[in-house]
């Protein structure tokens, strides 16, 4: 065989072989493309148009109606805001988690390219891996920290208040791990299944059915992540609620059990995928 | 050219040419697959075991009483639902009805459309004589007869069995088919607005997040505007400016308002005018 100067021997096929390229492509996914800028759009005008609502419209329509005295001030009109913003951040942005996250395995599933690419020197959980780094930076960014940086400035705005900076970011933490719950969930039951239907239908099941499925017992809050950013059972405030405003969180349960489902999901999803047959 | 007995020709081409084939394949695929009875044994675990788990739990227990911090409009719900215990299945089923199976049909209707577009048998089945008309009101007719039978009447009347067998009430049948007669409507509202948004985006993303969010944009955001509440389908099966309309007319009670009922159908109507209308323009 004549000399090879163009080609270069990879050895690098163990466990996470090819991770680094498929990443860059997964990240070049969100950040060549309108995605990041979309998704950071669609969220802002959902999550903080409503914020703004809140802050801006309802006083006007408060006074126009003759109720503005029912309207707190100041500081509470803040915290107002600010559980406004928490637990609708911890819901709505929860929607375009599952839909992205079910396409990311299904989609190369089905149309042929997962197995093109594990053709390649790739490992598998490098593959499912990138997917999961790629979507958790892109969510990051265009579903929680653009979001949060509006919201800071705009209750600053409109009533003078302004909460520590990292106790703020520690709220915008747990609303993430929220969203990394759902994002892990998806991938895992894209992993599982080939099924869009259960891939989307029970995240959001799960998403909105606490009001269902807490009935089943008090339990079950403190073992799902909805108290991260909802108040729920026993707890007055959610925990991210109680995290911005310097208070002791009610329960670390639902912070622990969330981060340990999310380390369940990738397992199962690693596990899973090893064993898919193209 | 030879005589030919064996081709007919085929003089169907008007504006729904092909839609009986077309409609047979789309029934093929619920009634003639594992489909159906996948799709009602999942809600008959998801939507009658979450009843059957309600109908077990005590109803102090539901409204926190037993606390000692029930609120006056728990108070009330109690009461309601102590003199009447077919409404302790009835009320979760209606919300219930109005968020998981629209998730369900949502799910399954957004790929009615961009399945077929991506995968090229859209244009494939369209180079035969069928018209493009058809071809949309086959996936409409196919998918709403399927929910029909399945979410509706197999649902139905498995959920009516129940609450006699839990309670010993024997919800009046004329009011108990009204009720489902406006979940399915509510249903309708969503695959007709999937399948539009099938025709309009090539995205999931779009077909799936817009019906998302319109279903639970009223939990999301608190007071929404009534007017808002008025034209859109949510006030059919919760409650919102109005008491849900299907409790209405489960209890015999007459319609607080008909506004929401006909402004859905109206919705459903232009979904699918539009989906014509876009299909009827698509380039493949």
């Amino acid at each position: 065989m004549a000399s090879n100067n163009e080609f270069v021997l990879t050895r690098d096929v163990d466990w996470l072989g090819g991770f680094g390229n498929l990443a860059a492509k997964e990240n070049r996914r969100w950040w060549r493309t309108r995605r990041w800028l979309v998704q950071s759009l669609v969220w802002l005008v959902i999550v903080n148009g409503l914020v703004a609502f809140v802050l801006w419209v309802s006083p006007i329509a408060a006074e126009q109606q003759g109720a503005a005295d029912a309207l707190p001030v100041g500081q509470e009109f803040a915290l107002m805001a600010l559980t406004v913003f928490l637990s609708t951040l911890g819901i709505a942005p929860a929607i375009g988690v599952v839909i992205i996250g079910q396409d990311a395995m299904i989609n190369e599933k089905n149309n042929g390219t997962a197995a093109w690419v594990l053709s390649k020197p790739a490992s598998r959980v490098a593959f499912v891996l990138s997917k999961l780094s790629g979507n958790a930076l892109g969510i990051l960014f265009s579903m929680i920290l653009v979001q949060g940086i509006a919201a800071y400035l705009q209750i600053w705005l409109a009533t003078g208040t302004t909460y520590p900076l990292l106790k703020f970011a520690g709220g915008l933490g747990l609303v993430y791990l929220s969203l990394f719950f759902y994002l892990t969930l998806t991938i895992m039951l894209g992993a599982l299944s080939n099924s869009r239907g259960l891939a989307v239908g029970l995240p959001l099941f799960i998403l909105f059915g606490y009001q269902f499925l807490a009935l089943l017992g008090p339990w079950i809050v403190q073992i799902m992540p909805w108290n991260l950013t909802t108040p729920l059972g026993t707890s007055p405030t959610s925990l991210a609620m109680a995290l911005v405003l310097g208070q002791p969180l009610p329960t670390i349960l639902p912070l622990l059990t969330t981060a340990l489902w999310c380390l369940l999901f990738t397992a199962i999803a690693l596990w899973r995928f090893n064993r898919e047959e193209f | 050219m030879a005589a030919n007995s064996e081709l007919l020709m085929n003089g169907n081409t008007g504006w729904l040419g092909g839609f009986p084939n077309l409609l047979k394949k789309e029934n093929q695929r619920w009634w003639g697959t594992r489909s159906w009875w996948i799709q009602f044994v999942l809600w008959l675990v998801i939507i009658n075991g979450v009843i059957f788990a309600i109908y077990k739990t005590p109803i102090e227990q539901m409204y926190g009483s037993e606390s000692g911090d029930t609120n006056p409009a728990d108070l009330e719900m109690m009461r309601m639902m102590q003199a009447k215990p077919e409404l302790i299945g009835l009320i979760p089923y209606m919300r219930l009805a109005g968020m998981v199976l629209v998730i369900g049909v949502v799910v399954m209707a957004q790929s009615a459309m961009i399945a077929e577009k991506h995968s090229g048998t859209a244009a494939w089945v369209l180079s035969k004589p069928v018209s493009r008309s058809a071809f949309v009101l086959s996936k409409v007719a196919g998918y709403g007869l399927g929910v029909i039978g399945v979410m509706g009447f197999l649902l139905g009347a498995v959920l009516y069995g129940q609450i006699w067998l839990m309670t010993g009430v024997l919800i009046p049948p004329l009011a108990f088919v009204g009720m489902i007669s406006l979940m399915l409507l509510n249903l309708f509202f969503y695959l007709t607005l999937t399948i539009l948004l099938g025709t309009l985006f090539n995205a999931r993303g779009a077909v799936l997040g817009i019906p998302f969010l319109l279903l639970f944009i009223y939990v999301i955001i608190p007071g929404i505007p009534s007017w808002l509440a008025a034209i859109m389908p949510w006030n059919l099966m919760d409650n919102l400016t109005y008491p849900a309309l299907a409790l209405s007319v489960v209890q015999g009670q007459p319609l607080p308002t008909i506004i929401p009922l006909v402004v859905t159908i109206l919705w459903c109507l232009l979904f699918t005018g539009i989906a014509l209308w876009r299909f009827n323009r698509e380039e493949f």
